[in-house]
């Protein structure tokens, strides 16, 4: 993904919007549960990284109880609430059985899933059309279709019963709409647009035997505007309470890392201050002063240690006072607890 | 007898009506308790109403569609028998709320006003006249199943182009279903009526002696043989599919129910009385 499609988020809402994606509120169809998949995906490669961080790995499996806990205790999960499945029950209420009827995937990217239901659901015919055509072949392989060349796409047209149109199939649907039209003339036309940005002239529609969709037309678990209902309702207050207890326990494991990181800068400067005058003592004498530059240090930072530890609360921690005492130490990044969530 | 006959009378519209609400109940909660009875509480009721009919031909001793609202009766058990047919083929629970609500109002209208003519008109008697009255009788309730699923269709279709997926998407069955049923009803219905056009000329030849081709009864017939007749030509040339195809099934149903109930009434010989 181009960086121009990234966008940041730190701190509570960083949290909030992952908990949001696992939930799948933050999906195209809301409450799909693909995504819990792909978040896990996303989680496994972090952790084959190598960069794994106890505050990460905390924070994601919290999320992924999250995402079981909202679709298990409330609404959000129930009816068709993924594209693929809601594109081809709904081909199915419209042709009954699909075993007479021919699929036509305009594009091989993201379509597989909606060509693998309706490959399942035993369509007669699947065509695929690429611009780049070893694609379409791979694809035709993988879920026993038929390859269309580009060029060849009106003709295939005409066959198609349900057409599905992903990126770049805009050449089809702008240049050519009067000869769709007339390729379903006395037919019916199932038309799904999975595209974000939509290929189909919304005229298509106009014409009675067309049925034209897309992924949010097609948002069957999507609530109503207005009041959120309960089931909303119910999921974020999962939501907040799962994050305002990963929340506390990540900064938690923040204070921990400053205390340690406090702790481990003050018996640096004490040894290498004593450790100047080395020379200066005895061996027996030595040890004395050892343990008692350590007593002072400790008796010195014992009450800032006190009043980090009070902050384990679950509001105590607030990211501006760890930021100041962060400051006053001069801990720097390499302090432990130090990354952002 | 009479006063039993009556009593069914009173009987047949409750029946209908309770399985209009069973059926309500199966199309709304398919899984609730009250959509089991459904179909017993709808052959218990044509039971009565075939004992109904057997009853009012042995009493009277003539076929029990010599009123209009004897017809309706008539039409109204056939209506619910080819239902109860589907319902056994296809394992469909939802149309049933739509056809039985016909089924219903046609014996509504029919224990309302009925009277039993005591005597059979001339006209009635002989086998073509039997022929006529059967092949009118199926071929209504054909186009009466034809349109319920007409309207079905159509209702299903504004709310799949309106993108909405309520209550009508979830329980109804498909389109392509739908526009099957909607277009066999219209070609059976479409042979019956020609059947029974035949079989009424020939009749109506030998019978009468005045230009009974000008009574208002055989021009309204012949104008629903030619919208049905336009419509099964465009279903068997492939030209027309779903929305066309349901509004002219609707429009043949309405002249035809049109027909029934008012030029019955000025014509001169389909008055039967």
């Amino acid at each position: 993904m181009p960086p121009a499609h990234w966008y940041p988020h730190c701190n509570r809402a960083a949290v909030r919007h992952l908990f949001r994606v696992s939930a799948g509120l933050d999906s195209m169809m809301v409450g799909e549960p693909q995504i819990l998949g792909q978040l896990k995906d996303a989680y496994r490669i972090y952790c084959e990284s190598g960069e794994g961080h106890p505050v990460f790995h905390k924070l994601f499996q919290i999320a992924f109880r999250c995402g079981k806990r909202v679709r298990t205790e409330t609404g959000l999960g129930q009816g068709e609430i993924s594209v693929a499945s809601a594109a081809v029950n709904l081909a199915l209420k419209i042709f009954g059985c699909l075993s007479d009827n021919t699929a036509f995937l305009v594009g091989a990217g993201d379509g597989e899933l909606v060509a693998r239901y309706l490959v399942d659901r035993k369509i007669r015919r699947l065509l695929i059309a690429n611009r780049t055509e070893e694609r379409a072949a791979v694809l035709a392989q993988k879920l026993s279709g038929a390859v269309v060349p580009w060029d060849s796409l009106h003709s295939a047209l005409a066959e198609a019963d349900v057409v599905l149109l992903h990126r770049g199939s805009t050449y089809l649907l702008t240049a050519s709409r009067r000869r769709l039209m007339s390729a379903c003339s006395g037919r019916i036309l199932f038309l799904i647009d999975l595209s974000v940005l939509r290929n189909c002239d919304p005229n298509c529609a106009r014409h009675d035997n067309v049925f034209l969709y897309n992924p949010d037309d097609l948002q069957v678990g999507r609530p109503q505007p207005g009041p959120p209902p309960r089931r909303d309702r119910e999921g974020r207050g999962h939501r907040r309470g799962d994050g305002r207890r990963v929340l506390a326990g990540a900064r938690s494991l923040q204070v921990d890392g400053l205390i340690a990181g406090i702790m481990k800068k003050a018996e640096e400067i004490r040894s290498r201050e004593v450790e100047k005058h080395r020379r200066r003592f005895e061996d027996e004498h030595w040890k004395d002063l050892d343990a008692l530059t350590r007593g002072i240090v400790r008796k010195i930072l014992a009450d800032p240690m006190t009043s980090l530890r009070a902050w384990h609360g679950e509001d105590g921690a607030d990211p501006l006072r760890i930021e100041a005492v962060k400051e006053l130490f001069h801990l720097g990044a390499n302090a432990e607890g130090d990354d952002e969530t | 007898m009479e006063r039993l006959i009556h009593f069914i009378e009173i009987l047949l519209p409750l029946g209908y009506l309770v399985g209009v609400n069973l059926y309500g109940v199966a199309f709304v909660n398919p899984g609730h308790v009250l959509a089991q009875p459904a179909r017993p509480a709808l052959e218990i009721t044509l039971l009565l109403h075939l004992a109904y009919l057997v009853i009012v031909a042995a009493h009277f001793q003539r076929i029990p569609m010599v009123s209009i609202f004897e017809v309706l009766s008539c039409l109204a058990f056939a209506v619910a028998a080819v239902y109860l047919y589907l319902e056994r083929r296809v394992a469909e629970k939802s149309v049933g709320l739509f056809i039985l609500a016909l089924a219903f109002l046609f014996q509504l209208l029919s224990s309302g006003f009925v009277e039993h003519p005591k005597a059979t008109p001339p006209l009635l008697a002989g086998y073509a006249v039997a022929l006529h009255v059967a092949s009118v009788l199926v071929s209504y309730a054909a186009f009466t199943v034809s349109a319920v699923f007409a309207l079905m269709y159509l209702m299903l279709y504004h709310e799949i182009r309106q993108h909405r997926f309520g209550l009508i998407y979830s329980r109804m069955p498909s389109l392509d279903v739908m526009a099957s049923f909607c277009a066999h009803g219209a070609q059976v219905g479409f042979v019956f009526l020609s059947l029974a056009m035949v079989a009424g000329s020939f009749r109506a030849h030998a019978e009468l002696d005045y230009a009974w081709y000008h009574d208002p009864k055989v021009l309204s017939v012949i104008l629903i043989w030619l919208v049905y007749g336009a419509l099964v030509s465009q279903i068997l040339a492939g030209k027309w599919k779903g929305r066309r195809i349901a509004y002219l099934s609707l429009a043949g149903y309405g002249i035809t129910i049109a027909s029934m109930l008012t030029i019955n009434f000025v014509s001169q010989f389909h008055g039967f009385q």
